[in-house]
C-alpha cells in the first residue's frame, strides 16, 4: 500500500486534481454564498445577538 | 421585524430565564485562576533571569512550574474565560436556558478539581511531559467525563432552544467541543504502570507528530475558536450593530476549521519528521493567513461608525486591541511556519514572544473586554471604576509590548549567534552555548518586567470588579423573556445553508469531517506504516536504569529546555553532531524533541563529557560552566531510585511496542543495580561516597550517557584538551 501511495509522488495529475477541487470548493462555496436575493436572509441572521427574547 | 412575528404568535409565547448563575461562577473562576496563572508566568521569567529564584526548592523549579503556569493560562484561565462567555452568549443566541442546570455545576466544578489536581501534581514531578498534555491519565480521564458533560449540556440546549437559526457565534462552539474531544482522547493515549505514571502508546516521530497535532490544534480549537465565537457575539454587542459581514463568517468559520488542522507539523520543521509532513503543515499554516486576517477584519470593521467610543468603552476597546493582537500574532504564525524564517526562529525565545501575543494579546483582552460587558451586566450595577479601567488597559498593553519586543530581541540575536560561522576559520563563532545565554539574560529581566506589568494590570481589573461586584444590588430577581417555542414558529421555505443551520447534529458531523481530513492525511500514514521510518539494527532499547534515569528526565522537565533533535544544518552538526534521524526514536515514550533550547541540545551528550562532569553538574552547574542560568538539583543526590516498579515499567513500555524480553524484564532490578554500581563508580573512585549508587542522580548520568550513542558518534568519551580541563 505505501509503496502504490509512494510511487504516485511524481505523478502530477492527483495533485493538480486535489488542487483543483479545493479551489473549486471555495469558489463554489463563494458563489453560493453570495448568491442574488439572500441578503434578506443573512440580515436577518446577523441581527439575532441584537435580540435576545422579548423583555417581560 | 421581531415585533411583527411575535404579534403574529402571540398565543404561542414562552416564558423563561437564563441561567446566570453558572456564568457567574465561571466569572470568578476565571478572575482567580488568571492570577494564578500570570503570578506563576512571572515566577517563571524570573527564574530564567535568575537561577536562585526556585529557592532551592523542587517543587518551584522551572521545569515542574513551567507546565504550571502553560496549563494555568490555557485551561483554568482562557478555559474559565470561555466557558463564561459560552454559557452567557448560548443562552441568549437561542433564546432559551440551558439544558439542565446540575449539568452546568458539574461542569464548573469538575473542572476546577481538574485544575486543583493539575496544580498539585505537576510541581510533584507528576508529567506524561508531552507540552500541553502534561495532565496524568486519572486526570485525562477526568477532563474527558467533565468536557462529556459540557458537551451534552450544550448539545440538550440547542435541541430545546427557541430560535431557529444558529448563530455563527454557536459554530465556533461546536467546532471548539468537538475537536477538543478527538485531540484530547487522540493524543492522551497511554499505557499505564501505576496511578501516576503511564507511556504514549507513540513512540518518537509517530508521538512528535500526534503531540503538535494535538498541540497547535490546542491553540486553534481551545484559544481561537471559542474566542472567535464569542468575538461574533461580544463585538456586535459592545459596538450594538450587526457583524461587519454575515456572508465573510460562513467562509471564516469553513475555511479556519478545514486549514487550521493541518499546520501541527510546522512546530517539527527540519525535524526527523518525513519531509512531504514538514511540507503540509507549511503550506496550510501560510494559507491560514487569509482566514484569520479575514475574521479580524470582519471584527474590527463592525467597529466603523462607533469608533469614537473605544475613548470610553473599555469592552470596545479591550475587543478592538485583541483583534489587533490576533491580527498581528496570526500574521507572525504563518510567517514563522515558513522553512527559511523558521530554521532561525525555531528553538528561540522569538517562539515565546509569538505565544504570548496570542495569549496575552488575543485570549486576555478578548476576556478582559467580555468581563467590562459582563460583570457590570450579570451583577446589574456599574463598572466600579473607569479610570481604573483605563489603567488596566494602559499597563497591559505597555507591558505586553516590553515582552514581545524584548523576546523578538532575544530570538533573533540568539538564533543569530547559534549559526554564525567564522568566514576564515570555517568554525561556529560561539562554540559555547552559554556565550548565547548569557548575552539574552537581560532581556529575560525585561521580559519579567513585562510580565509583572501584565500581573498587575490584572490585579487592577480583579480589584475593579471585586469592588463592582461588591456594590452590586443584592438578591435582584432575574428577568424573565418571552419567545415563542420552536415548533410554534411559522416554518419558511428552508433550503441549503440555512438547513444546515437549523440541523445541529448533521452540522456537527460536518464540522468533525472538516477537521478529520487533515489529521487523516497527515497522521495516519505514519500511524499505519513503520516502513516511513527506516530502520536502524544499533538502536536498542534503554536499559532498565537508563529507563529509570529517563523518568527522571520528563519528571524534572529537562525537555522544557534541552532539546534532543538535530536539525541538518551545518552550524548544528557543528555544534551537536551528526543530524537525528528517525530511527533513533522508535523507543522514546513520549518522544523529547523539545521546543525551546533555553540550554543545549542533548541528542548525541551521551560520552561526551566523563560521569563525575555530570555528577558535578547537577550540583552546581556554575562549577562546570560559568554563567550557567540551569538550576541547581541536588535532591538527586538524596532521592533514592524506585528500583521495585522497572519490571512493570518495562513491562508497560513492552505493550506499546519497546522489544524487551521476559529475561530483561524478570531480570530488571538486578540488571540496575549492577550497571549503577559500574556508573557510580568512576564517582565513588573521586571520592563520592559509596551510597551514592542507589540514588536517582546515577540513573540520571546513566540515561544521559546513552543519548546519541547508538547512533554510532561519539561512543567514547573524547580524552580533549577541554574535557580534561573540564574534568579536573
Amino acid at each position: 500500500m505505501k509503496s502504490e501511495v509512494l510511487t504516485q509522488a511524481t505523478n502530477l495529475w492527483p495533485q493538480i486534481f486535489a488542487l483543483f477541487i479545493f479551489i473549486a470548493v471555495f469558489v463554489g462555496a463563494c458563489l453560493w454564498i453570495f448568491r442574488k436575493n439572500s441578503a434578506k436572509v443573512y440580515d436577518e441572521m446577523a441581527n439575532i445577538p441584537l435580540e435576545k427574547g422579548q423583555k417581560r | 421585524m421581531m415585533n411583527e412575528k411575535s404579534e403574529s404568535q402571540q398565543q404561542h409565547l414562552e416564558t423563561f430565564s437564563y441561567d446566570d448563575d453558572v456564568t457567574k461562577l465561571f466569572v470568578t473562576a476565571t478572575l482567580i485562576w488568571g492570577a494564578v496563572a500570570m503570578f506563576l508566568g512571572v515566577l517563571v521569567a524570573f527564574q530564567l533571569a535568575d537561577w536562585r529564584l526556585n529557592f532551592g526548592i523542587e517543587w518551584l523549579t522551572f521545569g515542574r512550574l513551567r507546565p504550571l503556569h502553560t496549563n494555568a493560562a490555557i485551561f483554568a484561565f482562557a478555559g474559565n474565560g470561555f466557558f463564561a462567555g459560552i454559557y452567557h452568549s448560548m443562552q441568549r443566541l437561542l433564546k432559551c436556558r440551558m439544558f439542565n442546570d446540575t449539568l452546568g455545576r458539574i461542569h464548573f466544578w469538575g473542572w476546577q478539581l481538574i485544575i486543583v489536581c493539575a496544580a498539585i501534581t505537576l510541581p510533584m514531578g507528576l508529567s506524561r511531559s508531552k507540552e500541553y498534555a502534561e495532565l496524568e491519565w486519572p486526570i485525562g480521564i477526568m477532563i474527558t467525563i467533565v468536557w462529556v458533560v459540557f458537551a451534552v449540556n450544550f448539545f440538550g440546549t440547542l435541541f430545546k432552544r427557541r430560535e431557529k437559526h444558529i448563530y455563527v457565534a454557536i459554530w465556533f462552539y461546536i467546532a471548539t467541543i468537538v475537536t477538543v474531544a478527538v485531540l484530547h482522547i487522540v493524543n492522551s493515549l497511554a499505557i499505564p504502570v501505576s496511578w501516576t505514571k503511564s507511556y504514549s502508546i507513540y513512540a518518537g516521530v509517530q508521538d512528535a507528530l500526534v503531540q503538535w497535532w494535538y498541540g497547535h490544534n490546542a491553540v486553534a480549537f481551545f484559544l481561537t475558536t471559542p474566542f472567535l465565537g464569542l468575538m461574533y457575539y461580544f463585538v456586535p454587542k459592545a459596538a450594538n450593530r450587526p457583524i461587519y459581514s454575515y456572508r465573510l463568517s460562513i467562509i471564516h468559520f469553513w475555511s479556519l476549521v478545514f486549514l487550521y488542522i493541518w499546520a501541527g507539523p510546522h512546530h517539527l520543521l527540519y525535524s526527523a519528521l518525513p519531509e512531504w509532513v514538514q511540507t503540509l503543515g507549511v503550506v496550510f499554516s501560510i494559507s491560514l493567513w487569509a482566514p484569520s486576517w479575514g475574521g479580524m477584519i470582519n471584527g474590527l470593521l463592525t467597529i466603523r461608525g462607533v469608533w469614537h467610543r473605544l475613548r470610553t468603552d473599555h469592552t470596545l476597546k479591550f475587543l478592538a486591541t485583541a483583534l489587533t493582537f490576533y491580527g498581528m500574532s496570526t500574521f507572525e504564525g504563518p510567517l514563522l511556519s515558513i522553512k527559511s524564517v523558521n530554521s532561525l526562529a525555531h528553538f528561540t525565545s522569538w517562539i515565546v514572544g509569538h505565544v504570548h501575543s496570542g495569549t496575552i494579546g488575543w485570549n486576555y483582552f478578548m476576556v478582559a473586554g467580555i468581563f467590562y460587558y459582563l460583570i457590570p451586566y450579570l451583577w446589574k450595577t456599574k463598572l466600579y471604576s473607569q479610570k481604573l479601567g483605563h489603567l488596566h488597559f494602559w499597563t497591559a498593553t505597555i507591558g505586553l509590548l516590553f515582552y514581545i519586543v524584548s523576546m523578538w530581541v532575544a530570538g533573533v540575536t540568539q538564533g543569530l549567534m547559534w549559526r554564525a560561522i567564522d568566514q576564515t576559520t570555517g568554525m561556529l563563532v560561539y562554540p559555547n552555548f552559554v556565550e548565547t545565554v548569557i548575552r539574552i539574560v537581560p532581556m529575560y529581566w525585561i521580559r519579567a518586567f513585562g510580565g509583572v506589568l501584565v500581573l498587575t494590570s490584572f490585579l487592577i481589573m480583579m480589584y475593579n470588579f471585586y469592588k463592582t461586584i461588591q456594590g452590586a444590588p443584592k438578591k435582584v430577581k432575574p428577568e424573565e423573556f418571552q419567545a415563542p417555542a420552536l415548533h410554534a414558529q411559522k416554518h419558511e421555505a428552508t433550503q441549503g445553508h440555512r438547513k444546515l443551520e437549523g440541523l445541529p447534529a448533521i452540522f456537527s458531523v460536518l464540522v468533525v469531517i472538516a477537521i478529520l481530513v487533515g489529521s487523516a492525511i497527515e497522521i495516519l500514514p505514519g500511524l499505519l506504516s513503520n516502513h516511513f521510518i527506516e530502520e536502524n539494527p544499533d538502536i536498542k532499547p534503554l536499559t532498565a536504569l537508563e529507563q529509570a534515569g529517563r523518568d527522571i528526565y520528563t519528571r524534572e522537565g529537562c525537555f522544557y529546555c534541552h532539546s534532543q533533535m538535530i536539525r541538518p544544518m551545518p552550524h548544528e552538526t557543528m555544534r551537536y553532531g551528526k543530524r537525528s534521524t528517525a530511527a533513533e526514536y522508535v523507543y522514546d515514550h513520549p518522544f523529547q524533541w523539545g521546543s525551546r533550547r533555553t540550554g543545549p541540545d542533548l541528542a548525541r551528550i551521551g560520552g561526551k563529557y566523563p560521569n563525575m562532569w555530570h555528577y558535578r553538574h547537577m550540583i552546581d552547574p556554575r562549577e562546570m560552566t560559568p554563567g550557567s542560568i540551569m538550576p541547581v538539583y541536588d535532591w538527586l543526590i538524596y532521592r533514592e531510585i524506585d528500583f521495585e516498579i522497572l519490571p512493570e515499567k518495562l513491562t508497560a513500555l513492552r505493550k506499546v511496542g519497546v522489544p524487551y524480553s521476559d529475561e530483561e524484564i524478570q531480570n530488571a532490578v538486578a540488571d540496575a543495580k549492577e550497571q549503577a554500581e559500574s556508573v557510580s563508580y568512576m564517582l565513588t573512585e573521586t571520592g563520592v561516597d559509596a551510597s551514592i549508587q542507589d540514588k536517582e542522580i546515577v540513573a540520571l548520568i546513566a540515561y544521559l550517557q546513552r543519548l546519541g550513542v547508538d547512533a554510532g558518534e561519539s561512543t567514547e568519551f573524547q580524552f580533549t584538551e577541554e574535557n580534561l580541563e573540564a574534568e579536573e
